[in-house]
Parts: C-alpha cells; sequence; structure tokens
C-alpha cells in the first residue's frame, strides 16, 4: 500500500475522469479530487496540494498545456502525466517540455497508467538526484 | 491422458511433422497405410487444440474415408490432404511466432511504440542545457522502451547507449553540446530501426480481422480458374433455385476446388469457413436446401469473386473474416432475412465491456453530442470562429476517445472523420464550409442514433447499424483525403465497405469464448408478441384438454394430450427464460452507490452481493432499481452508525451492508441487510401517533409497527441530511413493488441490523391468483395481495359511522368493502356470513372484500384490456380462464380507493340494509 497520495484528475468527459479513477482506487490510490478544465484545475491544485495531476489536454476554459504552464508556475515541483490521443504527439512533446513528468495515451491500459503513476511518484526528483554518488548504475 | 500431457511441451509440430512426411509417403492403394494415417489423425481430433486445426483434422479424416470408399480419386485425394498438412503447418507456424517473441506486432502495439519512440526522439532533440526535468524525462522513457516486449537486441542496444550518455550528462561528466550530439546520432540510427520495423510489420503477418495477402504469391492463372470455378458454381446454384437437388453436391465439389485454392493462396479463415460451409451442406444432403440458403450462396460467390479479382487488380485487397463468419452463420442457423429491402448490419458490443461504464458512457455522450450540434449551428452563421470550431472538436474528441474505451469502433470511426474535418479548419489549413456543416450536422444525428441503439442493446448484444452510416462517413472521409492525399487508395476500403453495407442478418457471432453460440437481436415487442401467445396457447390447451377428456375415454388419446402438455409447459418456460436477464448490472449499479454515498456520508462501508446470477423479468429489472436505490441510501443513510458509535456498541468499525438475489418457491427475492443499528420501534410509534396514523383501541405487531415504515410522509430520522431522510422514499419503495405484484418485508432487531425483503413474481405476464365468484361473475384476485379469508361471524360485523361497514379481525378494525357493491351486481348473496371475506393487504393498508364464493387458485396469464377499458378501475386486466370464459383481474388498491370514493355513510347503510 502506497503511502497516502493525493492525485488529482483533470479531464472535461467524466466518462475519462471515472476511468481514471477507477484505475487508481484498482492500484490503491484513494484520495482523488477530480476538475473538470484547466481554470478548475488550478484552483483545485493551489487548495488541495496533490502529490500528482493526470491532465487532459483538450479541454474548455484553459487547456491542459496553459493549466500546466500555470501549475508549474505555481509549483516547479509539481508533478504532472498528461493523458492524450494517440498521435498527438506535437502535443506532447510540447508538454513535456513545459514540465510534464510522462504521458499515457488513450485509449489507456490499466497497467500503463498505474505503471506511469508509480514510476513519477517514486522517482526522486532530478534535482535531487543530482546529489546522489555516481555509484548507483554500476 | 499420458498423450496429451507429452503433446504439450511442443510435441504438436514434431507429431505434425511426422503426419506430413507419412502423408507424403503415401501410396493410395494401400489401406493399411491410410488407416495408419487416420489413426494419427485421431490422435491430433482427441487434443485441445484450436478450433479451426481441429476442423483440418477432421478434413483430412473425412478425405480419408472418401479415399477409401472409392469416392475420391486418390491423385486428387493426395492433393487434398498435402494442402490441409501445409494450412496447419502454416498456422502452427503463425501462432508460434506470435507466442514467442518478435517480430509480429500488433497494430496497437506498434503504434504505442511508435509514440514512445518519437515523442522521446523529438523531445531529447530539443532538449537544451540545464533542464534537469527534460533529462530525467528521457531517462524514464528510455526505460519504458527498453522493457516493451518487442524491443529488437539492436534497437535495445542504441537505447542502452542513449541511456548512458543521459547518466553522464546529468551528473554532469560530460559537456552538454558534445553528449547532445552523441545523442542525436543515437537517435538517426533509432528512427532508421524504427522505419524498418514499421515495414515488417506492414509487410508481416495479418492483423486478427483481416487477412492480407501480398501479391507476389499469386498467379493470374490461378485466380482465373478460380473465378472461372465460381462462375460454374453460380449456374448450379441458380438451378438450385428452382428446385434441382442434385446440384447440391456439384456445388459442394466447387466449394472444395475453391477452399483448396483458398489453402493455397494461404487465406485461411476463408477456407476453414468454406469448409464448415460445405459440410453444412452435405449434411443437409437429401435435397433439403432452404431458399434462405440459396441467397447466402450466391452471397458467398459475390464475396469471394470480389476478393479474388480485387486481389487479381493487385489492389490491396482486404477480406474481411467477420463478413465470411456471418455467411457461415447463415448457413448454421438458416435465419437469413430474406426481405432485401431490410438489409442491415449487426455490431456486438463486446462482452468484455463494463455495463457500468457503459452506462456512463451513454449518460455523458449525449452532452457532447449536444455541444457538438450547438456549435455547429453557430457555425454555420460564423463559419470562422475558432472557439466554435473548437468546441465542436473538443466534442466530438471527447465522443471518440470514450467510445475508443469501449471498443464501439463505429462511433470512434465516425466521431474521427468528423474531428478530421474540424481539425483541419481548425489548423486554418480550409474553412468550413456550408456543405461540410451539413455532413457534420448528419453526423451529429448518426451519432444520436447510434446512442440510442448502443442504449438498448448492452453488453455481449448486437446493435443494427444505422443505414445512413457508411454514406455519412465516405462523405466526411472524402472531404478529408480529396483535400489532403488527392485521390488515394479510398477504392478498396470503400469496395469493402459496400460489401459490408450488403451484408445481411443481424446474427453476429458471440465473441469467441462463448464459442460458437451466436445471438440475435429481436425486438422486445416480439418477444412480447410470442411470450403473450405462448400464454393463450397453454390456455386454448386446457381448453381443449378437459373438452377431449370428458368426451373421449381413449388411451391413446389422453397419451397424446400429456404429451402435448409437456411440450407446450416447456415451450412456456422457454419464452419466459427468454425474458429473463441477471441481476448482475442491478447488483453493480448499487455496489457502486454504496460505494458513493460511503464516501459522502463518511461512514465505512462494506458492501456485498451474492446471487447476482439470478434471473428477473427484463421488464421489471428497470423499475427495482429505483426501491433498491431507496433501500440502500435509507441503509447507509439512517441503518449504520458512525465507527465511534458501531465501537461503543461492540460492533466493527466497518458497517456492513448485503444485497442478496435468489430464487424462493416461484418468486424472485432481493435481499438487503444492514448490521446497523436496527429501526426504533418507539420512535416509529410515535411519529405514527403525531401524524394520527394510530388508533388507540388496536395493537399492533412488531410486524406492523416496521410495517409503518412504509407509510407515507414517515420518517424517523432526527435530522434530514442531503443523502436521504426526506420523508419519501419508502413509501414509493413498496407501491412500487406492489405494482409489480410483489411485496415488502421488514424485519429488525434493535442494535443489530434491518433486513428488507423484496419478493417480485418471476415475471409480470402471469401472477398467481385466486378465483373468486360474485353471483355468476368470476374475478380473479392476485394471491400476493390476500392474507387471509374468512367466512365472519356475526360479532364481528360493525358499521362504523361515516365509513361503512366494517370486520373485527384480532381486536382490529378492517373496512369492509362488498364486490356486489361495487361493481353492482345483482343476485350476490347479501349477507356477510353467508358469504367469504377476503382480507386484502396492499400498501401498508388493509381492507375486507366480500366476495359468494372461492372458485380456486391458479396461475393465470394477464391480458391487456386495451385502451378503451383501460380507465376501469379496480381491474388491472383480464384472463383467459381453463374454462374458456374471460375473468377480470381485480386490483386491490384500485379497489380500495373506488370504495373511499363511494359516500361511506351510503354505502354503510346499504350494507346493513342488505345485511338484514
Amino acid at each position: 500500500m502506497p503511502p497516502k497520495i493525493k492525485i488529482l484528475i483533470v479531464d472535461d468527459a467524466m466518462f475519462m475522469r471515472n476511468r481514471i479513477k477507477q484505475i487508481l482506487l484498482q492500484g490503491g490510490y484513494d484520495d482523488i479530487i477530480e476538475s473538470a478544465n484547466g481554470k478548475e484545475a488550478i484552483e483545485s491544485y493551489k487548495k488541495h496540494r496533490p502529490d500528482l495531476v493526470t491532465m487532459d489536454i483538450i479541454m474548455p476554459d484553459m487547456n491542459g498545456i496553459a493549466a500546466l504552464v500555470r501549475i508549474k508556475a505555481f509549483d516547479p515541483q509539481a508533478k504532472v502525466v498528461v493523458i492524450t490521443a494517440m498521435g498527438q504527439r506535437r502535443i506532447v512533446v510540447d508538454a513535456i517540455k513545459a514540465g510534464a513528468m510522462d504521458f499515457v495515451t488513450k485509449p489507456f491500459k490499466k497497467e500503463k497508467v498505474l505503471e506511469t503513476i508509480h514510476q513519477v511518484l517514486t522517482e526522486p526528483e532530478a534535482w535531487q538526484k543530482a546529489d546522489l554518488t555516481v555509484d548507483d548504475w554500476t | 491422458m499420458k498423450k496429451s500431457e507429452r503433446w504439450k511441451d511442443g510435441g504438436y509440430p514434431t507429431q505434425l511433422e511426422e503426419l506430413a512426411s507419412l502423408i507424403a509417403q503415401m501410396e493410395p492403394e494401400e489401406p493399411e497405410m491410410l488407416l495408419e494415417i487416420a489413426g494419427k489423425v485421431d490422435d491430433f481430433l482427441q487434443q485441445d487444440l484450436p478450433k479451426p486445426s481441429l476442423q483440418s483434422f477432421s478434413h483430412i479424416k473425412d478425405t480419408l474415408a472418401r479415399i477409401e470408399a472409392g469416392d475420391l480419386d486418390p491423385k486428387a485425394g493426395y492433393h487434398k490432404l498435402v494442402q490441409c498438412i501445409e494450412a496447419l503447418q502454416y498456422r502452427m507456424e503463425k501462432e508460434t511466432l506470435s507466442s514467442g517473441l518478435p517480430p509480429v506486432l500488433s497494430s496497437d502495439e506498434m503504434e504505442y511504440m511508435e509514440m514512445l519512440i518519437g515523442v522521446f526522439c523529438e523531445v531529447a532533440r530539443e532538449m537544451e542545457e540545464g533542464d534537469p526535468n527534460l533529462i530525467a524525462y528521457c531517462k524514464r522513457s528510455v526505460r519504458k522502451l527498453e522493457h516493451l516486449r518487442h524491443v529488437t537486441p539492436e534497437l535495445l542496444e542504441r537505447l542502452k547507449g542513449i541511456e548512458l550518455i543521459l547518466d553522464y550528462l546529468e551528473d554532469k561528466k560530460v559537456e552538454f553540446e558534445e553528449g547532445h550530439r552523441l545523442i542525436l546520432d543515437a537517435l538517426a540510427q533509432v528512427e532508421e530501426i524504427i522505419v524498418s520495423m514499421r515495414e515488417n510489420h506492414l509487410q508481416a503477418s495479418p492483423p486478427a480481422v483481416e487477412e492480407r495477402q501480398s501479391n507476389e504469391l499469386l498467379e493470374e492463372a490461378f485466380i482465373d480458374e478460380q473465378v472461372t470455378l465460381l462462375e460454374k458454381m453460380e449456374e448450379d446454384i441458380l438451378v438450385l433455385d428452382e428446385g434441382g437437388d442434385e446440384a447440391v453436391e456439384r456445388i459442394a465439389t466447387y466449394i472444395d476446388a475453391i477452399t483448396d485454392g483458398c489453402d493455397s493462396l494461404g487465406v485461411i479463415p476463408l477456407a476453414e469457413t468454406l469448409r464448415e460451409i460445405c459440410r453444412e451442406l452435405r449434411s443437409s444432403s437429401g435435397g433439403k436446401i432452404a431458399k434462405e440458403t440459396v441467397g447466402s450462396l450466391l452471397f458467398l460467390k459475390d464475396t469471394v469473386m470480389d476478393f479474388l479479382i480485387r486481389l487479381d487488380g493487385e489492389e490491396e485487397a482486404v477480406l474481411d473474416e467477420r463478413a465470411i463468419k456471418r455467411i457461415a452463420g447463415n448457413f448454421r442457423s438458416g435465419m437469413e432475412e430474406i426481405d432485401r429491402g431490410e438489409r442491415a448490419e449487426a455490431r456486438m458490443i463486446s462482452t468484455s465491456v463494463d455495463i457500468e461504464e457503459l452506462s456512463d458512457f451513454l449518460t455523458e455522450a449525449p452532452e457532447f453530442v449536444q455541444g457538438a450540434e450547438s456549435a455547429l449551428m453557430q457555425l454555420e452563421n460564423n463559419p470562422g470562429n475558432p472557439e466554435l470550431l473548437n468546441e465542436a472538436f473538443r466534442s466530438f474528441h471527447n465522443l471518440k476517445g470514450t467510445a475508443s474505451f469501449l471498443e464501439l469502433e463505429d462511433v470512434v470511426r465516425l466521431a474521427h472523420a468528423a474531428e478530421g474535418i474540424l481539425s483541419e479548419a481548425r489548423d486554418g489549413l480550409r474553412a468550413i464550409s456550408q456543405s461540410q456543416v451539413t455532413l457534420l450536422l448528419g453526423a451529429v444525428d448518426l451519432m444520436r442514433e447510434f446512442l440510442e441503439r448502443i442504449r438498448s442493446a448492452g453488453p455481449g448484444q448486437s446493435y443494427v447499424i444505422p443505414s445512413s452510416y457508411y454514406y455519412s462517413l465516405w462523405g466526411m472521409e472524402r472531404g478529408v483525403r480529396n483535400q489532403s492525399m488527392e485521390g488515394g487508395t479510398h477504392g478498396v476500403e470503400e469496395a469493402a465497405e459496400s460489401v459490408w453495407s450488403r451484408q445481411t442478418c443481424a446474427l453476429e457471432q458471440a465473441g469467441e469464448s462463448i464459442g460458437r453460440g451466436g445471438y440475435i437481436k429481436v425486438a422486445t415487442e416480439k418477444l412480447d408478441d410470442l411470450i403473450d401467445n405462448v400464454g393463450e396457447l397453454v390456455i386454448v390447451h386446457s381448453m381443449v384438454q378437459q373438452e377431449i377428456e370428458a368426451e373421449t375415454g381413449e388411451p391413446q388419446a389422453s397419451s397424446n394430450i400429456a404429451l402435448l402438455s409437456k411440450i407446450t409447459r416447456e415451450l412456456q418456460e422457454l419464452a419466459l427464460g427468454m425474458r429473463m436477464v441477471s441481476l448482475k448490472s442491478t447488483f453493480r449499479k448499487m455496489a457502486r452507490l454504496a460505494r458513493d454515498l460511503s464516501v459522502q456520508s463518511d461512514l465505512e462501508v462494506d458492501f456485498t452481493y451474492s446471487g447476482e446470477d439470478t434471473e428477473i423479468d427484463r421488464n421489471m429489472v428497470d423499475e427495482i432499481n429505483q426501491p433498491l436505490i431507496h433501500l440502500i441510501r435509507n441503509a447507509v443513510d439512517h441503518g449504520l452508525e458512525i465507527p465511534t458509535e458501531r465501537r461503543r456498541a461492540g460492533k466493527s468499525e466497518t458497517g456492513h451492508i448485503w444485497l442478496r438475489g435468489y430464487h424462493d418457491s416461484g418468486s424472485v427475492v432481493i435481499e438487503m441487510e444492514d448490521d446497523g443499528r436496527g429501526l426504533d420501534k418507539e420512535a416509529i410509534l410515535d411519529r405514527a401517533a403525531s401524524m394520527g396514523l394510530l388508533r388507540d383501541d388496536v395493537k399492533l405487531s412488531d410486524e406492523d409497527v416496521y410495517d409503518l415504515i412504509f407509510h407515507e410522509g414517515l420518517t424517523t430520522a432526527c435530522d434530514v441530511t442531503d443523502i436521504s431522510g426526506m420523508g419519501v422514499g419508502l413509501d414509493v419503495v413498496q407501491s412500487t413493488v406492489e405494482r409489480l405484484m410483489g411485496r415488502v418485508e421488514v424485519s429488525s432487531v434493535p442494535g443489530q441490523g434491518t433486513k428488507l425483503t423484496i419478493r417480485l413474481p418471476l415475471t409480470l405476464a402471469i401472477i398467481d391468483g385466486m378465483e373468486v365468484k360474485v353471483c355468476e361473475e368470476h374475478y380473479v384476485v392476485p394471491s400476493i395481495a390476500i392474507q387471509e379469508s374468512l367466512s365472519v361471524k356475526d360479532e364481528q360485523l360493525s358499521t362504523v359511522t361515516g365509513e361503512g361497514e366494517a370486520v373485527l379481525l384480532r381486536d382490529e378494525i378492517i373496512p369492509l368493502y362488498r364486490l356486489h357493491n361495487l361493481f353492482r351486481i345483482d343476485g350476490a348473496k347479501l349477507d356477510p356470513r353467508e358469504a367469504l371475506v377476503l382480507v386484502l393487504g396492499m400498501n401498508g393498508k388493509k381492507f375486507a372484500l366480500m366476495v359468494d364464493d372461492i372458485v380456486g387458485q391458479q396461475q393465470v396469464v394477464i391480458k391487456s384490456l386495451g385502451e378503451t377499458f383501460s380507465g376501469v378501475r379496480g381491474v388491472s386486466g383480464g384472463a383467459i380462464m381453463g374454462t374458456g370464459r374471460v375473468s377480470l383481474i381485480l386490483d386491490p388498491l384500485g379497489i380500495m380507493q373506488l370504495a373511499q370514493e363511494g359516500d361511506g355513510r351510503e354505502m354503510g347503510e346499504k350494507g346493513r340494509k342488505q345485511r338484514t
């Protein structure tokens, strides 16, 4: 059981939110909040300070990338995973350059989502890792 | 079995090779050799092999038998056997490959990998100094890629190299410029590898649904021969249509030949299906060929011909396996829709789709459709508006995204096509035109139609694709293609689609997991009609039975009648069973509800359900949702205590709710139990007293008290929360259940919990009834409403002023209504002491109904009285009795209302006069 992790799901489609939520619940993440657009997401992030955000890109009232940029500006250590449709490569590249940690493509499988989220959550942050010794990978 | 154990660890290929060499050395003239081969084939047939392989083996066996019997020229037979073996070996290779490592990737996997690598390459390429996050991302995605199943060793090597450089970069052991240059070099190699993998993938063995063929293998002459065969076959089929029976074998021979051709072309699924069709055809010999079969054969010929001609034309030919399978389906069931005007194509909703998700989708999708529509309407006057374009795009995009999870391929495709038009316009490639808006609005309507049809189906069921689907899709896809690709290869696809849309029959193969059984979608009205008619049959049967038994005493007649009775009864059960569905989806919904409620109310609730496979009449299943929702809300909100309170009471902090379904003596029982605080008897009584529901002179049993909770407006909750406790609910539960001819029971133990039991009849079509008589009129009273029947004594009768007559039963005063007065029947028994009184309970209220006599108890089929009599109160329907006469079915609730509306005093007076 992972420690109490709070996750914010941002997607304008209820179906997608539920879907992601179900997957997260099955993965043992039970502290979940949801937002239906970018604006709400920023408010919610500021209020709840989740450990991780899953972010849809195409949304009304501020798209996912704009929201991602604002969240990163508010909290540079924010961990955001982008959820996107297959084939939108350019958008994903932009999102990652804007600070997204990783991405998941729709239609996603449970394992892929959990695997990605687990990786992002457990990985020591890059700025911390700079302090580690080099011997680790031998 | 010893053999199958030995075969499991790789024995199959060896055994198959042995069989192949046996056949290669075969001397058709030597019967021992044939026997040896046949024995070997028998061994294969006993193995747990995939069905197509087993079919090939039995085909080998058939062929051997025909050679031996001299039915088949040994040379031709030998040729046939070799082809079968080749097909088997081909299939085996394909299977071994797909179970092992590369190179067989599914399209999805390939696409995923390309996306992962594509993003990675671009990010790595555009990486700039001083961004540790990007380095971290690159490392993460390299690791992800390394773990993919299909990564080739050479790709892995490059990836490892990149990972090393990234590590160096991260630890600043190398200058950024130099490291980045090295990465760029490695990336170029990675991209080359990916391009070649993509090419290999396209050439590699086909994806599951379609069978692609490279043209090199095909010789023109060979195809010509096949085409000739098909044409000859058509001639014979046409003769068949006129009743030429001997043509059957000739057709089968042609199909044999074509099958062999397909085998050597490597079109295995088609060959398998053809073989199956051929077998069906032969087994139907005796010349009995249904008209539908002729149609199917002609369709088969067209489809195969189409395919071959396209192969010949060096186009990329795509044969849809499902189309062919359906043809086979037609043969098996002979259920082809003959009406060519109404040919429609069906799709099945995957059985793996979660019903809850499907219903979520269906709830939300209309919003997207609505969103798209309103944006499109505004776009008509404002074609360049980027926000509107975006809104419409987003709506279709969401539809596509959500539908893709539910494997609703057609919806995805439609949404994708619409999205394509909109995204081009949005990205400024061109303005959206009036005709495109029209096209898109058409797609909106079509999408609605799809949703509607999907809604009325469900997982594992199929729905018919709206007829304008292909037309709409074609319009939209062509619109995009013409702009972007100028022509392109859509010819083949269109042709393939026209084959599809010509496709018949609502019969779709059920998923392979279910095996060979199929599903057929039937309109509920038809099913209801069937059940009604079977009901009639049952009644007429019993009428005839009574007559014949009375008139003739012949033993033969009575044994025939007994047989007929048995068949009729089975038919009735079957027909009713067809309308039964399991409680699974209902129970799952409740589980979800309980979970959501527990979150809202900060309670820990453990919700368990069992017996979800219990079946119930489809017409009832929707109706019981609402009552169950009420019950579960009540349990969470009022029943279960907060954790601290539970601990104090010595119970676990987690509250439990159990939902159970089971069959019990001809009823469906749904039971909901909680281990909460139980009902508070005193509170209920107080509340009831304050509402004036109690009479001082009546002593209530525990059961009666608990029954009070169903009274309108009564709630014991001290506070009103947002979940329930609004004072409505339980009375709705009771009235719904009673409308379904069911009953709700409550039992409760203070401090230990409450149990509510809903008892429903198996079906709405038939009820258990008590036949009663008033004068010469017969009526049926639903048994479920009858609490007891009695003959009253003088001292039990009284007249309450202004209220009419009453019966005193165990200290309880129950109003007495005379059926003959209510229905104005002359000549009935007037003295209650001579007549019979039924005590009926409905909706928590009781009354006594006076009738002349009880005739007996029996099951009756409910018939609607039709619109003309729908307003008649006190009667819920009619039933044809065994004697052939019609009796009305009484509606206790209606009777009570009818009686209460009649002037009580007048009735009372009238009754009193009638008595004396």
